[in-house]
């Protein structure tokens, strides 16, 4: 038999997550759906010895939306791929909350009914009727803390006596009677109906002739309608919804009025001392990793030399499969050994402000100088993740809403220094020239990515769209918590770099025992030293580091023959090579998702503008530090 | 029906200020009761009963209506516009039955009826005859025309008239910024705002605050 397959459904922050820990464990797999890009968390859980899977749905405040999350999961229930729902509410927010729960109780499903945060609400003196909300809706209705853990384990028991709610949501007069014109003409049910004046494509199981039939149909009631109430339908259905869960918070909810609002949030938002506050983070976080993980790479570094690289090169093997081997090696010990001790430190650090609800106020506090560059606040989230990888970051501006703001942030963020960079920054400048000309190619890299930002900002087409954003509730994160975001982070990570990573790491390998690398350098050797004033196999370093970032200081010390680079090149040339390297060309990972995410052309120009960028900004590096 | 003929002198009443600019003295003339079609003993009862509902003002021997009086002569005069054209137009009836029957019929259709009459009339013929002068959603509330919530202020409570190009902007909708909905202002940066609407904090960004509009609202509760 097949396992039963549960959905967990609920706005964002209402402890959707922390209930799925609880109930699965941590051994959770993640998926995207096939052909989608939706994240799914799955996990296994048992109900009287019969297992289930348990389905982290993202979080919604809508099903009838066109987000492809919605779209999505409004598809799957459809489509019966879940046996039934947990839908999770916040006791705090109860009224918003049981808009989402409305919208579930239209479809064929199953469902029971999870309050959750139940001890924040009787903190802030809102008391909870629950037993009433129980007789509402006629399914099983747990209130829990799920923070505290209270209650979580009634959860699993109550699934088998999930059922369709009786419930029906009261429509406008002219909504109802459109309603009932659909039903005469093709029998569809009020749900149906429904669908197809909110403009959703109608059930699966509708045929095409009546479904572009009723279509059409709905288009004509919906304009007649539209126009008695100058309101779209959407906002007349949404408002009779709204209105039904007011009705129902109203007997649900009884306020006492010991309710104090939290200071706290009020500084976090404010310009003093909320953005000081927000420099100082993002600050302190920076040099957290930028410390931490250089100390953690030199150790992995070195043991992959002594126990994989060095023995590598005791085994008798032919030329061309040692060049083959020594080049995965080395990319495994590039994406593991370098930038994995950055990237595993930064994500815990992001995931666990991510979890605290501060990056929602970062998000309102960064709006203003986002906007400068045709942007808005919720940018600033996959830009901070930039600086751990691009990838991710840049598969992250998928929900921007539209085409200019997706092509600005992509620019942008790939302009961030990632992990792989900080690599070379703290292994070169850190190490040779001191940590404040560090902070300086951060400082350089700031100030581009601030003009680039205004230069696109006047040039791109398109419309802005602006954030709306719900600010998610300060509170403590928990360490499992944390560590499950991070990992679903660090999954990106490994599973979309890290193999172009190999590929391109052997394909360098390859280049360079065929001699294609040394050719390469003698043509760049005049333009090397001419412009940038840079040593000629520094040209086949920079090349290195198209492919993997870091890989351009590895490449750097085996070509100089040398790890003490100083011996090689002065302090200018190391300067300049640095600056040009952290500027120059995304990584081939980068530039591939680029690609996939805006298309071809897109990937083109933005590593032309940063191999000009690189170039200008190593050219005059050169010529002003030389005089 | 004892309403009719009262809504027949409201509006003759109406009709002949229109006309004349003038309000009629009491007692009507002749020819001014030949015009309205109505006995003596009707029209005194018909006066005794608007004075009482405060539509009209009959003191200075003149029938005056007042305010609320000619909004409601307004919308006697014309229902009776709607369906006689509908009549006479759409149905081919002639001018004169037209009248008498919309004479009949203005009494007894609903506002909804005569309004949707209205919307069918203007579609085919490209003719209106309901002013948008008849609003009757004029609440207290509203005496302040609507402004962008963009330029309101840190801490004010506001009521959402509109939203300009609705459908783009879904998620407004599912947090519940919706038209009627109430909002405070919590925060105010640079010109991005937090607001407060049904309890929960939203963070939007000044082109999304400026296709919102507002009135002040007052919290009674």
């Amino acid at each position: 038999m097949e396992k039963q397959r549960i959905g967990l459904l609920g706005n964002p922050n209402v402890g959707k997550s922390l209930i799925f820990t609880h109930l699965t464990g941590i051994g959770v797999e993640v998926s995207n759906y096939p052909g989608t890009t939706v994240h799914l968390k799955h996990g296994l859980c048992c109900s009287q010895d019969c297992p289930f899977v348990l389905v982290d749905l993202p979080g919604l405040y809508a099903l009838n939306g066109s987000t492809p999350e919605e779209q999505f999961i409004r598809e799957m229930i459809m489509r019966h791929e879940l046996d039934s729902l947990i839908v999770v509410l916040d006791a705090r927010h109860l009224e918003r909350n049981l808009y989402l729960l409305l919208q579930a109780c239209e479809y064929d499903i199953p469902l029971i009914i999870v309050v959750n945060m139940m001890d924040y609400a009787k903190e802030h003196g809102l008391e909870l009727d629950l037993n009433q909300m129980q007789e509402m809706f006629c399914v099983p209705v747990i209130g829990t803390s799920a923070i505290h853990g209270t209650n979580i384990s009634e959860i699993v028991p109550a699934i088998s006596a999930a059922a369709h709610p009786r419930w029906n949501t009261q429509y406008d007069a002219h909504i109802e009677a459109a309603c009932r014109s659909l039903n005469r003409l093709s029998q569809i049910s009020k749900k149906e109906a429904l669908h197809l004046l909110e403009g959703i494509e109608p059930w699966p199981h509708t045929t095409l002739k009546s479904k572009e039939e009723l279509q059409e149909t709905a288009k004509i009631i919906t304009a007649e309608v539209e126009q008695e109430h100058q309101m779209s339908i959407q906002q007349i259905i949404a408002a009779n919804r709204h209105y039904a869960a007011s009705r129902i918070a109203k007997k649900v909810v009884s306020h006492t009025p010991s309710k104090q609002k939290l200071d706290l949030d009020y500084l976090l938002t404010r310009g003093f001392p909320g953005i000081p506050i927000l420099l100082l983070l993002l600050g302190l976080m920076l040099s957290i990793v930028f410390m931490l993980g250089s100390a953690l790479e030199e150790v992995v570094v070195e043991l992959f030399t002594t126990y994989i690289l060095d023995p590598l090169g005791l085994l008798s093997l032919s030329p061309l499969a040692y060049e083959v081997l020594y080049a995965l090696a080395m990319a495994v010990m590039a994406g593991l050994g370098i930038a994995f001790p950055f990237i595993f430190i930064f994500y815990l650090l992001i995931s666990a402000l991510e979890d605290s609800g501060y990056m929602t106020r970062a998000a309102f506090l960064a709006d203003r100088v986002m906007h400068q560059f045709g942007l808005h606040g919720q940018v600033l989230v996959p830009m901070i993740l930039g600086l751990g990888c691009n990838v991710p970051a840049i598969m992250g501006i998928r929900q921007l809403n539209t085409r200019r703001e997706r092509f600005i942030a992509s620019f942008l963020i790939t302009m961030v220094p990632c992990s792989a960079r900080t690599v070379i920054i703290a292994g070169i400048v850190s190490t040779y020239l001191g940590l404040w000309w560090a902070f300086s190619i951060y400082l350089v890299v700031g100030v581009l990515l601030i003009i680039t930002g205004i230069m696109l900002s006047k040039v791109t087409p398109g419309t802005e769209y602006g954030m709306v954003l719900e600010m998610a509730p300060l509170r403590l994160p928990g360490p499992k918590q944390v560590l499950i975001r991070s990992m679903i982070h660090i999954r990106e990570f490994l599973f979309v770099a890290m193999p172009l990573l190999l590929v391109s790491s052997v394909v360098l390998g390859l280049l360079g025992y065929f001699g294609v690398l040394s050719w390469f350098e003698a043509v760049m050797a005049p333009f090397m030293t001419g412009v940038l004033g840079l040593p000629g196999f520094a040209s086949t370093a920079l090349l290195f580091g198209i492919l993997r970032k870091e890989m351009a200081l590895e490449t750097l010390i085996v070509l100089a023959g040398s790890a003490d680079l100083s011996t090689l090149m002065n302090g200018i040339q190391l300067y300049t090579f640095s600056i040009v390297s952290v500027l120059f060309v995304p990584c081939v990972s980068t530039i591939a998702v680029l690609a996939r995410e805006l298309g071809t052309r897109h990937a083109i120009l933005v590593s032309l503008y940063t191999v000009l960028l690189g170039i200008v900004v190593g050219s005059l590096v050169h010529l002003i530090m030389s005089m | 029906m004892e309403t009719t003929p009262c809504e027949d002198l409201l509006e003759w009443l109406y009709e002949y200020h229109m006309t004349n600019h003038i309000w009629p003295r009491w007692p009507l003339s002749i020819e001014q009761r030949r015009d309205n079609d109505l006995t003596q003993d009707t029209i005194q009862q018909c006066i005794t009963n608007l004075t009482k509902a405060e539509l009209l003002d009959e003191s200075n021997n003149c029938l005056a209506l007042t305010e609320k009086g000619i909004d409601a002569g307004r919308k006697i005069h014309q229902k009776h516009k709607v369906l006689s054209c509908f009549f006479t137009e759409m149905l081919g009836m002639k001018p004169d039955d037209a009248s008498s029957q919309a004479c009949i019929l203005e009494h007894t259709a609903s506002d909804d009826t005569i309004k949707r009459l209205d919307t069918y009339l203007s579609k085919n013929l490209g003719r209106t005859y309901l002013s948008s002068k008849t609003s009757d959603k004029k609440d207290s509330h509203h005496d302040t025309p609507p402004f962008f919530l963009s330029q309101g202020k840190k801490g004010e409570q506001y009521e959402i008239i509109a939203i300009k190009g609705c459908n783009r902007l879904q998620r407004l909708t599912d947090l519940g910024l919706i038209p009627g909905a109430h909002l405070r202002i919590t925060q105010q940066l640079a010109r991005s705002l937090v607001v407060t609407v049904k309890d929960c904090d939203i963070a939007i960004s000044p082109e999304i605050a400026s296709v919102i509009l507002v009135t002040p609202w007052k919290n009674n509760a």
